[in-house]
């Protein structure tokens, strides 16, 4: 059958123009923010109404037809990343800002909304969306949901999951199913937690919840240079032993600095083995008391600079050092992989060691950037693909990486995700019953198993235990990568 | 209900459940309606019980799914940590896992989220025996399918939960309630509305029609609950009381106590935002209730004095198309409405699938007013999933390891 047969019937549903089959538009959609991994989709629609979304999601249940939902494409963990000769549902038109309550705090949004425009729209009423992933300006809610999204304040407001109150979507069932509502206080099994995070393997969000919180008043930024990262690491134990509750608490070594500094001009402490970053936020009043004890524990722990931001301006600039290192990080290395594994907050140092070993050990570089509020690592591996066996070297160690998390009790994952990178990582941090029971729910989801395939769960085979030579997709010409 | 089955180990929990033909996990029994569950057997998490981990400074504990709330809270407080979410029926002894099945948080919900929003991770004990080990012990965890989030509000009809863990937060040093007085129901919504949205940071905010009040709590070192409360009190002059400490504390104490109610009152839970709690109010004039709204505008609670007018509440939620659950009251209250879901039942269509993706043998009761297809039996194969069949109910059950890492210390 050929191409354009196969695709009878969802041509239909699209006007001119927002169904696309010609390379340019295929090529485009072929890989998103875990760029290692590309993958031609047969076609790629553009729907703008919820109507076309599940008749596209039902065209392809009926076919047998997978698809992949997606929003902007940021996905660190090749989540959507296309099924070769599958359909990719492109929601960035789906953009509208529904209804904004203020006086119940929640916003009913479409998928293709940008993350930080819940905020901007909120704002007027002093309120604002507090999940912020670093790709906030761009990121869509979809794909928050899909992910469950972090960002730097996890510790205190938690993850996206956190903040949706309720989602109307089409699962790949077909079926349309409104889950939770605009409550905080919601009835009978929390579905809509369980979809959250469910990275587009249950169906497609087509309307969401969101919880919103009221601004803080104020916000207190502290720069702390440290002569080495236990010492930057130890500065965080001290806060949270002290019973403050920071907004945010991050930490970049040497090497991130130094592309920050090189690509921002943050103005960090010089010869810094680590900065740290604290940041205090609520009412004045609040603030102006922590802060008087936030400066007494941090003099304590003995960094050799430390400056508070004098306003908003010099806020941001702190943070934009910060919220730039991983693009910087380009500047060192031509290619880098992004790990986001969680340890125990108090193994930190110790997990920062054994990575620097690692590092020395492989003679791949690490750039160390983190969430050190809630032990969310943020290792970048620096490596260059034109030079033959160093990709696979810095994936090698990123498994290791991965391992030495799981082995310290944490997680293969703080918010990126599973999606494509990790599915071999899944089954060493879940046995083989909690996988299968997994797999019942997307069944129960997805009873054809259409909705973005091939994520998450490990293959059929065997999972891999080192990741070297060809992936097993790459050797079922799958997909490719460059 | 026949008495309860108490296991004393997580081998012998597995070993009851994968057995009984039908089972209702119980914990101590507080919120005895949730339970009731007609021929299955109660088991009982009685013997699950004692803290396993608590580490301070991760912000994280692991406890056995009987253990008292109220024992966890005592520990916490050692190191000044807390539950924000602050469950109703600590006092009465209600335990972890019953808290979770509940879904019933407490007035703390409002600063930084409910139960859902702490629960990290669940071993969990499936219908057959299995054991599932959900979620996380990390603050932060994004691999596999949140399942714990999916267990609170479950009523113990998704399996048994037997081991939890959860993120805690530091206790704020003080805490200051602030008694509102409005002329009326508009004026309170309002105000309610612009505390809640404040810059205050408000922990709890409540209104009591019947008190012609909001409550508004606030948390945080002294001097600075101190300052914001004559910000409250400045902003609405002349209507704002501050409550004294014990006074709050029974304020807060009596309504997370539904022991203090009569044996014959009933308590309804309603999700409502606050456009829907005037609608609520409306509909309600007539019925003989006392309505409450709490979570700053997010739930609504119906106190009757007795089962009289459930039916009629029943009927009318229905046609709000509002869902609705009695948490508390006589066991007569469950022969007026048929379950404790009343009203218009969860419409999340996708309950019954994943009640068969989860307990394909229906050793677990079905939830209250959604009823299983007529005629039909525990899955069979219908789920490619599904480990077992119709008629080989069971079988899957006779696996049961030896050692397990922790062993409860309570009895």
């Amino acid at each position: 059958m050929s191409s354009a047969d196969r695709l009878l019937g969802l041509r239909e549903i699209y006007p001119a123009g927002r169904f696309c089959r010609d390379e340019a538009y295929r090529a485009a959609f072929e890989s998103d923010g875990l760029t290692a991994f590309r993958a031609k989709p047969l076609a790629v629609v553009i729907p703008e109404t919820a109507d076309e979304v599940i008749a596209t999601v039902r065209w392809c249940r009926d076919r047998g037809v997978p698809f992949v939902a997606r929003g902007s494409g940021t996905s660190l963990s090749g989540g959507s990343l296309p099924i070769a000769d599958g359909i990719v549902i492109t929601l960035n038109r789906m953009n509208r800002i529904l209804k904004l309550d203020p006086d119940q705090r929640t916003a009913l949004v479409e998928p293709g909304v940008i993350n930080l425009a819940v905020s901007a729209a909120a704002s007027e009423h002093g309120l604002y969306y507090a999940p912020d992933p670093s790709s906030q300006t761009i990121c869509t809610i979809g794909g928050n949901v899909a992910f469950n999204s972090g960002g730097a304040h996890c510790l205190k407001y938690g993850m996206t999951a956190n903040h949706v109150l309720g989602v109307k979507a089409v699962l790949g069932s077909g079926d349309v199913v409104e889950l939770g509502g605009e409550s905080l206080e919601p009835m009978g099994p929390d579905t809509t937690g369980l979809f959250c995070g469910s990275e587009g393997l249950f169906g497609v969000a087509l309307e969401v919840t969101l919880r919103l919180l009221p601004k803080p008043e104020t916000f207190h930024t502290v720069l702390a240079g440290y002569r080495s990262l236990e010492a930057a690491g130890d500065a965080v134990s001290a806060v949270v032993d002290s019973g403050l509750l920071p907004g945010a608490m991050e930490i970049m070594d040497a090497l991130a600095i130094q592309a920050a500094e090189a690509a921002v001009a943050c103005g960090y402490p010089e010869g810094a083995a680590a900065v740290l970053i604290v940041e205090l936020e609520g009412p004045r009043e609040k603030v102006a008391f922590e802060q008087e004890q936030l400066r007494q524990i941090l003099e304590r722990t003995e960094p050799f600079a430390s400056r508070v931001a004098a306003d908003d301006a010099d806020r941001m600039g702190i943070w934009k050092g910060r919220k730039s290192a991983f693009s910087a990080v380009g500047r060192l290395s031509p290619d880098f992989i992004v790990q986001d594994g969680v340890v125990p907050r108090k193994r930190l140092g110790e997990a920062l060691r054994r990575i620097e070993e690692l590092s020395r050990d492989s003679g791949i570089r690490v750039a160390n950037v983190f969430h050190a509020g809630d032990g969310n690592l943020h290792p970048l591996i620096m490596y260059d693909g034109n030079v033959d066996g160093e990709f696979e070297r810095a994936e090698t160690l990123a498994g290791k990486i991965l391992r030495l998390c799981i082995e310290m009790g944490g997680s293969i994952t703080g918010e990126h995700g599973v999606g494509m990178e990790k599915r071999e990582y899944l089954p060493e941090m879940f046995d083989v019953p909690t996988i299968e029971l997994m797999r019942r729910l997307r069944l129960a989801h997805d009873p054809a198993s259409v909705a973005n395939p091939g994520k998450m769960f490990p293959g059929n085979e065997a999972p891999a235990l080192s990741r070297s030579g060809l992936h097993p997709l790459e050797q079922a010409g799958v997909i490719s990568r460059e | 209900m026949s008495e309860p089955v108490v296991p004393s180990s997580l081998d012998e929990l597995r070993r009851v459940v994968a057995e009984a033909p039908s089972v209702i996990p119980v914990g101590n029994l507080t919120k005895p309606l949730l339970s009731a569950a007609g021929g299955a057997t109660p088991v009982s998490l009685r013997g699950l019980s004692g803290l396993i981990e608590y580490e301070p400074s991760e912000f994280t504990f692991t406890a056995w799914a009987g253990t008292r709330v109220s024992e966890i809270a005592a520990k916490l407080a050692e190191r000044q940590q807390y539950l924000p979410f602050d469950p109703p029926m600590v006092d009465a002894g209600c335990t972890l896992g019953g808290v979770v099945a509940s879904g019933i948080s407490g007035p703390g919900r409002v600063r930084y989220g409910g139960i859902r929003d702490f629960l990290l991770g669940v071993r969990l004990v499936g219908g057959g025996g299995e054991l599932w080990t959900v979620g996380g012990k990390v603050v932060k965890n994004a691999a596999g399918f949140d399942v714990p989030k999916l267990l609170v509000g479950s009523l113990g009809r998704l399996g048994v939960m037997a081991e939890l863990t959860f993120k805690v937060f530091p206790d704020p040093p003080s805490r200051r309630t602030l008694r509102v007085t409005c002329r009326d129901t508009d004026e309170a919504l309002v105000r309610l509305a612009e505390a809640a949205r404040s810059r205050w940071e408000i922990e709890a905010a409540e209104y009591r029609p019947g008190d012609g009040a909001i409550d508004l709590r606030l948390a945080g070192p002294v001097p600075v609950v101190e300052t914001l409360g004559r910000c409250v009190i400045a902003r609405w002059p002349g209507d704002v009381r501050v409550l004294e400490p014990a006074e709050a504390d029974r304020r807060w104490r009596a309504d997370a106590d539904w022991t203090r109610l009569s044996a014959e009152t009933v308590l309804v839970k309603v999700p409502v935002t606050i456009e829907r709690f005037r609608s609520l109010a409306a509909a309600f004039d007539d019925v003989r209730c006392e309505l409450r709204l709490g979570g700053a505008g997010t739930v609504a609670w119906i106190v009757l004095e007795d089962v009289g007018p459930l039916a009629v509440v029943d009927r009318r939620l229905k046609s709000l198309s509002l869902p609705a659950m009695t948490v508390y009251g006589p066991p007569a209250a469950l022969e007026v409405t048929g379950g404790v879901w009343i009203g218009r039942p969860p419409g999340d269509g996708v309950l019954p699938a994943i009640r068969d993706a989860i307990d394909p043998g229906r050793t677990f009761p079905p939830f209250p007013g959604i009823a299983d297809p007529a005629g039909s039996e525990a899955v069979d194969g219908a789920d490619p999933g599904a480990t077992r069949k119709a008629g080989a109910r069971k079988a899957g059950a006779t696996k049961v390891p030896g050692a397990t890492t922790h062993e409860p210390s309570g009895g």
